[in-house]
């Protein structure tokens, strides 16, 4: 769903500002980039918040679709600019971007349900060391959070780059204002993608690694084989476009030309599909290399700090690794927090404590929230009108009637 | 003889990192009026890790020994993309600065997961710190290479340090102040060092770093401590190409490569002092002023980045 339907919104979008108008003024595109930033930084920011998985990775769709937005604003802003050959490349960097979470997108959500149906929950919570229970799906898993962070050598690298690039080129313009703001989203790229990264060691460190935090995750199965094959044929497409880009790339920019018209290719598409393989090779030869080191291998308990053994309560959860980061960001939460504890009159021994937190995403408690309560209270106001007497509507409509013929009268 | 070249600096840089650390270690000694260890432990250190056994927790993955191998060889690859003695190196003109710092990104993730599979509280506590910094730091890094690749119209490393090496000295613009700043600041962060993360400490409520690695053993070990000299080794040569590249050979002959090198070890040795200065005389941050601390990175970095565009009015 994730996959395509999301998409659906962008050719739309794509479509309509590239196809029918001839590229709008610029400032429709800086209203697309800062649309696209504000919504990526927010969509990653409550990701980080929410421990339920599939919440989770519905938060993180929405930073993708912002990343995918950034590269049409300034797809946008270079045609404005008459930049053709920079425009089809952030264009043609949106287009790839929204193939790859098209493919990793769908195969962390079928990875969680992989998850769902071996544990029967998807509360990062409860999960934990799922990677020897599970090591198909783990191992998948593992490559959509290294595609989902854009790290190279995987598909979501490619986009990213080709977005970063020409936020950079966006220096060349001749206009101040895009000489000032392009190059500065590439800091705001570079946060969102520091962002998605904590949120995805979280997410894979947690429900993967470790010791596992309940007894469902204890007796956790491999999933059936059906399930492993799609998983499976998913995160090598994503491994293939990482490594050998250029087969994807040329029908993509080609595409971008046609869309921005008369745009030459741009060159760095070219590099990149030149640079990309042979940096893999010496990764891989690497690899293999410090692979080879002679090494005896033993098991040992994990240090304890001299107690005779851990506990899996004593491992980090998933609230206690992005903490720091929500506390950091915590402006953007604000968090509705109760903290009650029983009998009041004896702070410091108290009987019981019960602490409640709450938190609303504060774009719908600030944006939509009061849109919506103003279109209701207007509503509200309006059905007055509506008595059920049937000469009320008489007048009503003898009153139109009046306005309009007096209208004609003056206006025409 | 221009690959040639390109793989004598990646051995520099792979091979010499020990010997930073030993230096900086033996310079803090010093200050601090110790005698100190002798700038060859670290070497010695690899060696003997390398020869002991590895311990795996009982409840690691793949994972788990897997890390180790790929932040090692991500690290060597961030140092293909580096200048040292003249203004090329292996991946200079073919890669460029968001691929190198990309490749940063791929050896912390997997340092970090790494961390989390041992399975204890420390781990889990180094991996959380980790990435806080790392996703803070990133945005600085950047957006200060962004500035300079602006200036010097390159994106990639060597075209940078090329373009400064036509520059005058003494001709140095705001731009490249501003992005040195934020880039030493960004240095300080990414590679562990005081005031963001003490590497010398094993104190539960400081460590980062020391936190994600403290179950790793043996080869393991050698091979994360090893690419953590690398990557800073990695990132002074980062500094001085694109902010001090003067001295680097312009023909490629022998003896320039010679004196190139000694230039580029006089640089070093410089860089080195003043890293010893700051971690014996400033005490760590507390780890939520950290924030505050690659805070001002990015405002310095974002100033540099406005002033590319005012300057070219």
């Amino acid at each position: 769903m994730s996959g395509v339907m999301l998409k659906i919104a962008v050719y739309g979008f794509v479509r309509f500002a590239f196809d029918f108008l001839p590229g709008g003024p610029a400032w429709f595109g800086y209203l697309v980039l800062i649309a696209g930033a504000v919504s990526g930084l927010l969509g990653v920011l409550y990701a980080l918040a929410v421990h339920d998985l599939k919440r989770l990775l519905a938060y993180s769709s929405i930073e993708n679709i912002g990343i995918i937005y950034m590269g049409l604003g300034a797809a946008l802003i270079f045609t404005a600019h008459d930049a053709r050959t920079w425009a089809a490349l952030a264009l043609a960097g949106a287009l790839v971007h929204s193939l790859n979470h098209a493919l990793f997108k769908s195969l962390l959500f079928l990875g969680s349900g992989a998850i769902a149906d071996s544990t029967h929950t998807v509360d990062l919570e409860k999960l934990g060391g799922l990677q020897r229970r599970m090591p198909v799906t783990g191992s998948v898993f593992l490559i959509g959070c290294c595609s989902i962070m854009g790290l190279p050598l995987f598909n979501g690298f490619i986009g990213e780059w080709m977005i970063l690039r020409s936020f950079i080129g966006g220096s060349t313009l001749v206009n101040t204002n895009a000489q000032l703001v392009l190059p500065l989203m590439v800091g705001v790229l570079a946060l969102i993608g520091g962002l998605a990264a904590a949120c995805f060691v979280r997410v894979y460190g947690v429900a993967f690694l470790g010791r596992p935090r309940s007894a469902e995750a204890e007796n956790a199965h491999a999933s059936p084989r059906a399930m492993r094959v799609g998983t499976v044929m998913l995160a090598s497409a994503c491994m293939a476009m990482g490594v050998w880009p250029g087969i994807f790339l040329r029908p993509i920019v080609s595409l971008a030309q046609s869309l921005v018209r008369a745009a030459d290719a741009p060159p760095e598409t070219l590099m990149i599909s030149h640079v990309i393989p042979w940096v893999a090779a010496a990764f891989i030869l690497l690899l293999g290399g410090t692979a080879l080191l002679k090494r005896v291998k033993r098991q040992a308990r994990t240090w304890a700090c001299g107690l005779p053994g851990l506990t899996s309560r004593m491992q980090y959860t998933s609230n206690s690794i992005t903490k720091p980061v929500r506390f950091v960001f915590a402006r953007v939460y604000k968090a509705d927090r109760t903290l009650q504890m029983l009998p009041e009159d004896r702070p410091y021994f108290p009987a019981s404590i019960s602490y409640h937190s709450e938190r609303t995403t504060s774009y719908e408690r600030s944006l939509y929230r009061p849109f919506v309560d103003g279109v209701m209270a207007a509503a509200n106001q309006l059905r007055r009108l509506q008595t059920g007497n049937i000469q009320v509507y008489l007048l009503y409509i003898v009153l139109t009637l009046v306005l309009l013929l007096l209208y004609l009268r003056f206006a025409g | 003889m221009k690959i040639a070249l390109g793989i004598l600096q990646m051995v520099l840089l792979v091979m010499g990192a020990p010997l930073l650390r030993g230096i900086v270690g033996r310079l803090k000694a010093l200050l601090q009026r110790r005698q100190g260890a002798s700038v060859w432990r670290p070497y010695s250190d690899l060696w003997k890790l390398l020869h002991k056994e590895d311990l795996t927790p009982p409840s690691a993955s793949f994972v788990f020994g897997l890390a180790p191998l790929l932040v090692f060889a991500a690290s060597i690859l961030v140092t293909a993309f580096i200048p040292l003695l003249a203004d090329s190196a292996l991946l200079g003109s073919a890669g460029d600065f968001i691929l190198m710092v990309y490749l940063l990104a791929f050896g912390r993730f997997f340092l970090a997961l790494g961390g989390i599979d041992g399975g204890s509280a420390f781990g889990g506590m180094g991996a959380s710190r980790e990435v806080l910094v790392s996703c803070l730091a990133e945005a600085p890094l950047l957006l200060g290479l962004v500035a300079v690749a602006i200036q010097s119209s390159s994106v990639s490393i060597v075209g940078m340090a090329g373009w400064a090496l036509g520059q005058s000295f003494f001709n140095i613009s705001a731009v490249h102040l501003l992005a040195f700043l934020a880039l030493a600041i960004v240095a300080l962060a990414e590679t562990g060092r005081m005031p963001v993360d003490n590497p010398t400490t094993h104190l539960e409520l400081t460590m980062i770093h020391e936190g994600m690695v403290l179950e790793y053993s043996g080869p393991n070990l050698a091979l994360i401590e090893w690419a953590s000299a690398i990557k800073l080794s990695a990132i002074i040569g980062l500094l001085i190409a694109i902010f001090a590249p003067w001295g680097m050979a312009v023909a490629s002959s022998p003896a320039g490569i010679g004196l190139a090198l000694v230039v580029l070890l006089a640089k070093t040795f410089a860089i080195l002092v003043a890293l010893a200065v700051i971690e014996s005389a400033i005490a760590k941050l507390r780890m939520y002023a950290v924030p505050d601390f690659l805070g001002v990175a990015a405002a310095i970095s974002t100033l540099a980045v406005i002033l590319t565009a005012l300057m070219k009015r």
